[in-house]
């Protein structure tokens, strides 16, 4: 599988990339579904999200979206939450991967790529409750590990 | 010698209801065992806009008459019990597990307790103090809701909360990142409806 397009993250100023999909059980649980316009988004869509502190505490909002409905027919956000500028992904429970830094590895599928380091957003209900960076190292070849064994 | 006959059928009597009294009791020590959290009690109070005296009052009327027949004519509760216990569903355990699970998040392993679609809708109360969510039960997923609750269309339906904690694996390629709660209709000792409520 092609590596895939990211959602999009707004936190502390900065617009970075997500390698997870809060929308997925939203869309699972309603039974939508999109066209994919290219092999790189098969989910057929790319969200916009933004962490926003409200009453002393930081909550995960979809704040845009650019949804298939066909090929040539794009939905916005109105048009899936009618009356809504911003979503508050209550249903959202887990972690959020951002990647940050250099590019180590490049993986052609999915969001298998590995980063310098990844920024893990832990949220329950839509609430972030921790946050943690996670650095990675440069995946072990098949020369470094006989070099190692020698 | 009418007087003594009058007390032996009142020992007779007395004799015949220990069975009824046996499980009048037991209910009492189960329904206080499983009885709502104050928290629940204060929300379904508000829901249907009663004080607790009048509830306490409405449960007292019904408990009563309920034990009344129960200490009467506990041999048809008995035989109505019998009834009951056939037409339900096996007891639910791992080993009910089968392939039909598998269309499902859940599994019968992960079932909590049997809920009524009343407290699930108090516990789900979605607050956003950006008014960025419905202000209904579920939230933005209050319409899945509703399509759920839809498919209890048989009588023994039984609605159950379910849990899978976090890094469980769910499917053949999946490990969630986060805890899982939902609910699941539970039909003849198998999961027929599920809502994921919250997951990764």
């Amino acid at each position: 599988m092609t590596a895939q397009v990211s959602e999009k993250l707004l936190y502390g100023g900065k617009a970075i990339s997500l390698c997870t999909e809060p929308l997925a059980l939203y869309l699972k649980q309603n039974g939508i579904e999109f066209e994919s316009p290219h092999t790189a988004n098969w989910r057929g869509y790319v969200g916009t999200w933004e962490v926003i502190e409200a009453e002393g505490a930081e909550r995960l909002y979809l704040i845009g979206i650019k949804a298939h409905k066909d090929y040539e027919t794009i939905l916005k956000l109105s048009d899936l939450f009618p009356g809504f500028d911003k979503v508050f992904a209550h249903w959202f429970t887990g972690e959020l991967r951002c990647p940050q830094g250099e590019l180590l590895n490049y993986v052609h599928g999915g969001y298998a790529s590995t980063y310098e380091y990844d920024l893990m957003m832990e949220f329950k209900q839509g609430v972030l409750v921790h946050k943690y960076a996670k650095h990675n190292t440069y995946p072990e070849t098949k020369e470094s590990l006989s070099q190692e064994k020698d | 010698m009418t007087i003594s006959f009058d007390y032996t059928l009142l020992q007779w009597f007395g004799i015949y209801t220990l069975p009824g009294l046996a499980y009048v009791t037991y209910n009492m020590i189960k329904l206080y065992r499983e009885r709502n959290s104050q928290f629940v009690n204060d929300m379904l109070l508000a829901i249907h806009n009663k004080t607790s005296t009048q509830k306490r009052i409405e449960d007292g009327i019904a408990y009563g008459a309920a034990s009344i027949c129960i200490l009467v004519a506990w041999p048809a509760v008995i035989v109505w019990w019998f009834m009951q216990k056939r037409d339900e569903p096996d007891a639910i355990d791992d080993e009910d597990m089968d392939a039909d699970d598998c269309d499902f998040t859940c599994n019968m392993g992960n079932l909590v307790s049997e809920i009524t679609p009343i407290e699930a809708e108090v516990f789900n109360q979605v607050h956003d103090p950006l008014g960025k969510a419905p202000n209904l039960p579920f939230g933005h997923l209050n319409k899945a809701w509703g399509r759920l609750l839809a498919e209890m269309t048989e009588p023994a339906d039984q609605l159950w909360s379910f849990f899978i904690p976090k890094d469980s694996d769910i499917g053949l390629y999946r490990s969630v990142s986060g805890d899982v709660r939902g609910y699941a209709i539970v039909r003849k000792g198998k999961i027929v409806g599920e809502l994921v409520v919250e997951s990764d």
